[in-house]
């Protein structure tokens, strides 16, 4: 085993210069590198905000219920910037609490997704016969079932069911529910395209080679077949997440999501709808006749921007791992 | 080919029993359907029910059978043959046929028989709900798919034609923020912008001049008679669902155009002297839109199964909100049915998608 690695480490290019290629062009993509800065901005401040805010995120009665943006609080003196909610929670603080889940949710799934995606498209791939045909076939039937419908099913009968909620406490058991839906239907792209590019590259002559100095076939997937397919694979995930956090968002607005108390971007909309859209007290939710705009404003800009910032990065990144590659 | 179909077409009916078993089953499991609450109703002693009526409501919902023969019933029930009418009329439903000496009787999903809604409306056929709904929702999602296209399809064509003008670079921002933008957040802020706050103002500062927006709510509640009203009620919802269109569109033919554009053929067009008109409509367009063929039958499921995000927030009944309330309050019958053909229609787009491509560009064979 050390022999193959010696022989390979020569014949090999440094893996260094190819990541500083990568990222001489990425820089090169304007857009990408606004939609990276903004993005660690936005994971930094959802990190740092509810740290140093003087509000918590349960801190109900902290202040009267809606007031406006930019008063400050009677009990504690602290500003609330854009104004408080029903029962008087700070909206800056739960909307960056809520950032917290969602980007939370977008990233862990991701992960969850890439590795099941990645070894069940290396399998398929790689082993072909049998193992591919079936691996294969589920992939089909399952790409082949409309995704929104089938999430709605799938996260209204878990959230009811209460099994997450045993497993991971009331607070994340919605939480773990979404993410294991999103993740139900997220692997199936990457391990069409893990395996394509597989199947692609098994055939090619320094694979033979590697084979040919004694390497076993874990040795040939993990270092040399995967790795030369990781281009399609991170572009993928990227754009994933962002997709995934859209999800979420959507699924928690109808209410099949995350679940109160604990705030996500979608279920802040959710909450907000009910005193924004109606004028007139059809439901008793809004019981004194005013829109409230700003609440349903911010969360859904959170949304737009940090999508927009994984998008523009997934666009660079694509552009700078393989110029090939087109959308 | 036909044989390709044809295998296509078995593949595709293997996976829909498959996907309906799995789904079924999922339903069969979820708290809150109609086993629950015949248990809730069974277990509160002030509504006296006679253990009879309780074997006959888990007859109606097939709730009877064990575990995984429920869903064949669903698909055929032989034991039932008729329906209630009424208070008590028994009518007969399903089928009633002799072939080759065997008389078949029974009910279910494949004698055309979708059940009724235990939930949502409680005894009405599935079917008649759907009926209800497909109208609303065909007029929503084909006016904008259509008014996408119109609009998508220009732009897409010029801002390739003047690759990294000004006009190309709006464009691919604007796409990337219509890709990026959760809908119901957009139709959220169209209701509050452009329906609520001018209306708001209209009755307390009597700005009468200041025009609003009605915020969807097309519902079958009958206040929705004439069609300038219904057209009106339209406005949002489509502006809200062809602005995500436009946004994908656009950039599928502009990427595909792109690509056609390079070709040898069209500089051989250029070199030919052809007008500009010629070169791009007749010979690079067409080739272009081959993919973009494949794009739009591929979002053909769209306009039967309805925009669930931009449906639920205008609350416009169509097959979305539908499915969401049905969903919602695990209403077995009418899930299935909705799945059943919104699944189908998958299917068969993505057959046709397929056969599509091959008659559009010879150059695709399949074996």
């Amino acid at each position: 085993m050390v022999a193959i690695a010696k022989v390979e480490e020569r014949l090999a290019p440094a893996e260094a210069s190819q990541l500083a290629v990568t990222w001489r062009r990425f820089r090169r993509h304007r857009l990408g590198l606004i939609g990276l800065v903004s993005l660690i901005l936005l994971v930094l401040s959802v990190i740092v905000v509810p740290l140093i805010s003087s509000f918590t995120q349960e801190g109900i009665n902290d202040a009267s219920p809606f007031l406006p943006a930019g008063s400050v609080s009677v009990l504690s003196g602290h500003t609330h910037w854009i104004g408080t909610d029903e029962v008087g929670r700070d909206n800056l603080t739960r909307l960056f609490y809520g950032g917290r889940i969602s980007l939370a949710v977008g990233l862990v799934t991701t992960i969850i997704v890439i590795v099941v995606g990645t070894v069940v498209g290396a399998l398929a791939g790689f082993y072909s016969g049998w193992v591919d045909t079936l691996l294969m076939r589920i992939v089909d039937l399952l790409l082949s079932l409309p995704v929104l419908p089938m999430l709605l099913i799938l996260s209204r009968m878990l959230n009811s069911s209460g099994v997450m909620d045993r497993i991971f406490g009331r607070n994340l058991g919605s939480v773990a529910t979404i993410i294991l839906v999103l993740s139900l239907f997220g692997w199936l792209t990457i391990s069409r395209l893990v395996r394509g590019s597989i199947l692609s590259l098994r055939s090619l002559d320094f694979v033979e080679a590697t084979r040919a100095l004694g390497a076993n076939s874990r040795r040939v997937i993990l270092r040399h077949l995967l790795p030369n397919s990781l281009a399609p694979i991170i572009v993928a995930a990227t754009l994933a997440v962002g997709e995934f956090i859209i999800y979420e968002a959507f699924l928690s607005f109808l209410g099949l999501g995350i679940q109160a108390p604990t705030p996500s971007w979608g279920n802040l909309l959710q909450n907000a709808q009910g005193y924004a859209t109606f004028i007139t007290d059809i439901k008793g939710l809004n019981p004194t006749n005013e829109i409230r705009g700003y609440l349903v404003l911010f969360p859904g800009l959170m949304i737009l921007l940090t999508v927009l910032s994984i998008n523009f990065m997934g666009d660079a990144l694509r552009d700078a791992l393989d110029p090939r590659l087109k959308m | 080919m036909t044989t390709y179909l044809i295998r296509r077409f078995i593949q595709g009916f293997i996976v829909l029993v498959l996907a309906t078993f799995v789904i079924y089953s999922l339903l069969i499991i979820t708290p809150g359907g109609p086993r629950d609450q015949l248990n809730e109703m069974s277990a509160d002693p002030s509504k006296h029910l006679s253990q009879a009526f309780v074997d006959q409501m888990l007859k109606r919902y097939k709730l009877d059978k064990p575990y995984p023969l429920n869903y064949f019933v669903w698909l055929f029930d032989p034991s039932e043959t008729t329906d209630i009418r009424g208070l008590n009329e028994e009518v007969p439903k399903g089928i009633d046929v002799t072939v080759l000496g065997f008389r078949i009787r029974g009910s279910g999903v494949l004698t055309g028989d979708f059940g009724k809604s235990v939930n949502i409306a409680k005894g009405v056929p599935v079917m008649e709900i759907i009926g209800s709904r497909i109208g609303y929702t065909l007029i929503l999602t084909s006016s904008s798919l259509l008014l996408a296209l119109l609009i998508a399809l220009p732009i897409g064509i010029i801002s390739a034609v003047r690759q990294y003008s000004r006009l190309d670079y709006s464009v691919t921002a604007f796409s990337f923020v219509g890709l990026s933008m959760p809908t119901f957040w957009l139709g959220l802020m169209l209701i509050i912008f452009l329906g609520v706050m001018p209306k708001l103002l209209h009755i307390q500062n009597h700005w009468d001049w200041l025009p609003y927006l009605p915020p969807g709510y097309i519902s079958d509640t009958g206040q929705d008679g004439n069609i300038v009203n219904r057209l009106y009620h339209l406005i949002l919802p489509v502006t809200v669902l062809s602005f995500v269109n436009i946004a994908a569109y656009s950039r599928y033919v502009r990427s595909s155009m792109l690509e056609v554009l390079k070709q040898d053929y069209v500089r051989t067009a250029w070199a030919k002297g052809l007008s500009q008109r010629v070169v791009i409509l007749r010979h690079a367009l067409r080739n272009a839109l081959i993919p973009v063929i494949t794009i739009i039958t591929l979002s053909l499921p769209f306009l039967v199964s309805g925009a669930i995000a931009t449906e639920t927030v205008f609350s416009y009944a169509g097959m979305g909100l539908l499915y969401f309330n049905a969903v919602f309050q695990v209403d077995i019958p009418v899930v299935m049915g909705l799945l059943l053909i919104i699944t189908g229609v998958v299917i068969a787009s993505n057959i046709l998608a397929d056969a599509l491509y091959a008659i559009t560009d010879p150059r695709i064979r399949y074996s």
